[in-house]
């Protein structure tokens, strides 16, 4: 199984050495970077080891420090929680939460698509200033630092009400207003000014509910996060049946992790973009289908994590302009103009097209449409991409282009794809591969490689070449003993049998010179490949498997 | 092929529809209208040996009023103001006798009555001396098809009383005068109106109704958290902002091309063509939300069309459905206001109806809109 997301640049640094790891994580700055941390914890002095995803990183000419959004405790045993949002800083600080003497960095081999921001509470002014373009949407706001009062040390955690800035003495000063319900939901709402802290005077509000801000997490999009997800696609026992009673599909399983990209092929009228529109909620179904962890019965909430790009490049505005279109459809999600902008720019550029951003669609060549259309479907940062036949009526050479553009998206971004296909071959770009059949639903489910291993001898077969297209050589080879089946492709004869295949080889040497066929070549081991297993399969010559 | 044509037309049930059920329908129409409808006795060529003699008389379902300011006393036999009159009454449903010109005004405006007579003084006199005759005759500008039987009542009951009097050698001539016009031609006004409306209403309509079956994006858009609710009310209301710039447009070219001095101000006219956009939006999202494609749209659209010029009462009377029509009522909301100078407080209840038929229109688009399938 291939580990998802995989990551494919490491680097170590001691505690002592952490300007260097700060620079590294500058350079990489819009990727999503991991850091693996042992140290002290400066409040306890006990050891500590987390893992966690780098918010942000600052070296100044006193702070040194990287900011990580805790995601596994490491310690063996539990000294109490943890923040989930911790400083570290090299082995001899005592302002940072952890003294780290060894810190290892991750940089994983896709785009940092993480919406939450962090600020140091000096930088207050700031994060009030970026939270003005964020008006309109729910803002999850965590707060760590000391209440002005009493200098109690408190969290709180809640939705932003308000923002503002405002000239102080020395520099501007940000607040910020969060709405925390209480616990366990006895008593009122309260709001707490979340204040920066000041070198002369403190700010004139309640003391009691005033807290001096320390570290602040900006979560913008908190409201639409899904629920925690072992597969980020899953479909068990998923049936669709009409009116009449007839099932279109009929429990259909299988499921995808995050980072995975999935190939529905099969013959038309099998059931494959009935599949799709069942996983996605958009007729009626039974039976579990959930993206992201959302039942796709929630129409509403799934659309959030799914994006889907259609066959028809008519299904973009061709009248807008790339960056109109992205615009038009990431409204949608409630996503602000300024920041579909920002995005859309950064999808286009990453495509190859930002030059062609203010032109109208239509007058793109076909594959930038194609392009722009799934630039539409990432926008909002899916956790899933649907494509619907993207490569029907492409020649081989587009196709294949088309397919290492879905690769690098895939990459890149982190998502998932799932690419309906008429073509097998296309089936090999992928990791995992579903085929349907007319009348059967989902007949087998599984990785290119293992599906391809359950063929007769673990999928190597006896390949005969012919100097000519000879219409007896097939029916010649199909009665050579111990052979179970020949596939035909033009020249190509395979010849899959459970007998030792230099055997098998001899015998069909023997047959075809006899009749009188000529070959070109004879490999004792070819390799099958999607399409004789496709093949294969719908003929019902081997039996489809569905991996668990 | 001609088979294979058949065949495809005889598949295609929405074609069926539209080809037997829809001009049905108006037909349908047409008769209930000719039912409510004085022009609907109207025959043509004879009678066929009907006899229609004897001292019956058509009865016109008009109210009229009558002033009589006629002094003079110079016949020896009854008065012939009074007798006159007596002849108008034969005529009508009713007939009301006011002592003064300003009662017979306010109920004309009112539509108590659909026109008054005045008969002025001297009106004996000159009849006695062989003298020509004028009276009055005061009709609603607004009241197009009333207005032609008031003219024609008041005729026949002239002749109806010269021919009684055998010895009056004089005409009684009936001067037409048509009252709430604004200053400006007549026919400019009322067909310049009726054009202003009709452009507004079913111009929007027209391009609203391409607007969901036509765009093809939104198939996509609607696998996007927004709902279709969202959609119908987003396009009613790019219409209606369209519509009011639509009718910025067409109320400046009416008033300025024909020099008109309407009874009331542009912003109220602007609000009232803008009402009239809604409805015409809606009219046409209703359309595209049941068409499955833009041929079908434009085929129901064609029968929206006939349909609101039947039933607009510009040219015949279609009775209580003129009470419902959304054009019939955006006609009421301009005469009343350009013409009659009538302020928006008077006209809520016009108004209530064109937002409740634009309301109702939008819930029905999204109901069938909703039950289509996103994906093909």
């Amino acid at each position: 199984m291939k580990e998802v997301p995989s990551f494919v640049e490491e680097a170590y640094f001691s505690g002592g050495r952490i300007g260097d790891a700060i620079d590294w994580c500058i350079v990489r700055q819009d990727r999503e970077i991991h850091c693996d941390v042992q140290g002290i914890l400066t409040d306890s002095k006990s050891e500590v080891r987390i893992k966690g995803r780098v918010l942000a990183s600052k070296k100044g000419v006193v702070t040194r420090r990287i900011v990580l959004r805790l995601e596994e405790d490491l310690r063996r045993k539990r000294a109490g929680e943890l923040d989930s949002v911790l400083t570290v800083g090299s082995d001899s600080t005592s302002q940072e939460d952890i003294a780290a003497s060894q810190i290892t960095l991750q940089n994983y081999l896709k785009r940092n698509m993480s919406a939450d921001v962090y600020y140091d509470g000096k930088d207050l002014q700031q994060a009030a200033k970026d939270l003005t373009k964020m008006r309109g949407r729910e803002i999850l706001c965590t707060v760590w630092g000391h209440r002005a009062s009493d200098k109690l040390r408190m969290t709180v955690k809640g939705d932003l009400v308000s923002s503002a800035s405002k000239p102080a003495p020395i520099l501007p000063e940000g607040f910020l207003e969060v709405r925390v319900e209480p616990e366990d939901k006895v008593g009122s709402p309260k709001i707490y000014l979340i204040a920066q802290p000041q070198l002369l005077i403190g700010p004139f509000s309640n003391p009691v509910m005033t807290v001096i801000a320390e570290k602040v997490l900006i979560q913008p999009f908190a409201w639409k996060e899904a629920p925690a997800y072992r597969d980020v696609l899953v479909a068990r026992n998923l049936t669709v049946a009409i009116k009449s009673g007839k099932k279109l599909i009929e429990n259909v399983s299988f499921a995808i992790r995050e980072g995975e990209m999935l190939a529905i092929i099969g013959e038309s009228g099998a059931g494959k973009s009935t599949a799709i529109k069942a996983l996605i909620g958009d007729i009626p179904s039974t039976g579990v289908a959930r993206i992201a962890g959302v039942d796709s019965r929630n129409a509403q909430k799934v659309r959030y994590f799914f994006g889907y790009c259609p066959q028809d490049l008519s299904y973009m505005y061709e009248t807008f302009t790339p960056l109109e279109n992205i615009v038009a459809f990431g409204k949608q999600y409630d996503l602000p103009e300024w920041q579909l902008i920002q995005e859309g720019k950064t999808l286009l550029r990453d495509f190859g097209i930002l030059e062609k951003g203010n032109e109208p669609t239509a007058k793109l060549s076909g594959g930038e449409q194609r392009r722009v259309s799934v630039a539409i479907a990432l926008v909002h940062r899916p956790k899933v991409l649907l494509m619907d036949e993207p490569t029907s009526g492409l020649d081989p050479d587009n196709r294949n282009e088309l397919w290492h553009f879905l690769d690098t998206v895939n990459k890149e971004y982190g998502t998932s794809i799932v690419v309906v296909t008429h073509y097998p071959a296309e089936a090999e770009y992928c990791d995992k591969v579903a085929v349907f059949v007319r009348g059967k639903s989902l007949v087998s489910f599984g990785s290119p490689a293992k599906l391809k291993e359950s063929l007769p001898s673990r999928g190597f077969a006896v390949g005969v070449v012919l100097e000519d297209i000879d219409p007896r050589a097939k029916t010649v080879l199909e009665s050579v003993e111990g052979a179970k089946f020949v596939l035909q492709r033009g020249e190509l004869l395979k010849v899959f049998t459970d007998e030792p295949l230099e055997v098998i080889a001899e015998r069909c040497m023997a047959a075809l010179k006899e009749q009188g066929v000529r070959v070109k070549i004879v490999k004792v081991r070819a390799l099958a490949d999607m399409v004789d297993y496709y093949i294969a399969v719908t003929r019902g010559l081997v039996t489809g498997s569905i991996e668990k | 092929m001609v088979a294979k044509e058949l065949r495809l037309i005889v598949k295609d049930r929405f074609a069926l529809f539209l080809i037997f059920l829809l001009p049905a329908v108006l037909i349908g129409v047409l008769w209930y209208v000719i039912g409510v409808s004085d022009l609907g006795t109207l025959t043509i060529g004879s009678q066929q040996g009907q006899s229609s003699s004897g001292n019956t008389t058509a009865t016109a379902d008009i109210d009229l009023g009558v002033i009589d300011l006629d002094t003079t006393r110079t016949y020896s036999g009854g008065d012939l103001s009074e007798n006159f009159t007596a002849y108008v009454g034969l005529l009508v449903t009713e007939l009301v006798v006011y002592n003064n010109t300003h009662e017979a005004y306010q109920d004309l405006y009112n539509k108590t009555i659909d026109g008054y007579i005045v008969i002025p003084d001297g009106f004996e006199a000159n009849l006695t001396i062989n003298e020509p005759t004028y009276i009055e005759l005061h009709v609603d500008a607004t009241k197009m098809i009333e207005q032609s039987t008031v003219m024609a009542t008041v005729q026949g009951a002239t002749i109806l009383f010269r021919a009684s009097k055998m010895w009056i050698r004089s005409e009684v001539f009936p001067s037409m005068i048509i009252e709430f016009t604004p200053k400006g031609g007549y026919v400019a006004t009322i067909f310049g109106g009726f054009i202003v409306i009709f452009s507004s209403y079913l111009g929007i309509a027209m391009t609203g109704a391409q607007s969901i079956v036509g765009d093809i994006p939104l198939r996509r858009m609607l696998l996007t958290p927004t709902n279709r609710l969202e959609v119908v009310v987003a396009k009613v209301a790019a219409y209606v902002i369209v519509g009011f710039f639509q009718s910025l447009l067409l109320v400046s070219l009416w008033v300025i091309a024909f020099n008109l001095s309407l009874n009331t101000g542009f912003e109220v006219l602007v609000f009232v063509m803008t009402l009239v956009s809604l409805s015409g939006s809606a009219t046409g999202i209703l359309v595209s939300a049941i068409a499955s494609s833009r041929l079908q749209a434009n085929q129901m659209f064609l029968f929206v069309m006939f349909a609101t010029l039947i039933l607009s009462g510009f040219f015949v009377d279609v009775g209580v459905l003129d009470q419902y029509m959304p054009f019939n009522q955006g006609m009421k909301l301009l005469i009343d206001t350009a013409f009659k100078g009538l302020g928006l407080a008077q006209l809520a209840l016009p108004i209530s109806k064109l937002l409740a038929f634009s309301v109702g229109a939008i819930l029905v688009a999204t109901f069938v809109f909703s039950k289509k399938p996103t994906l093909d």
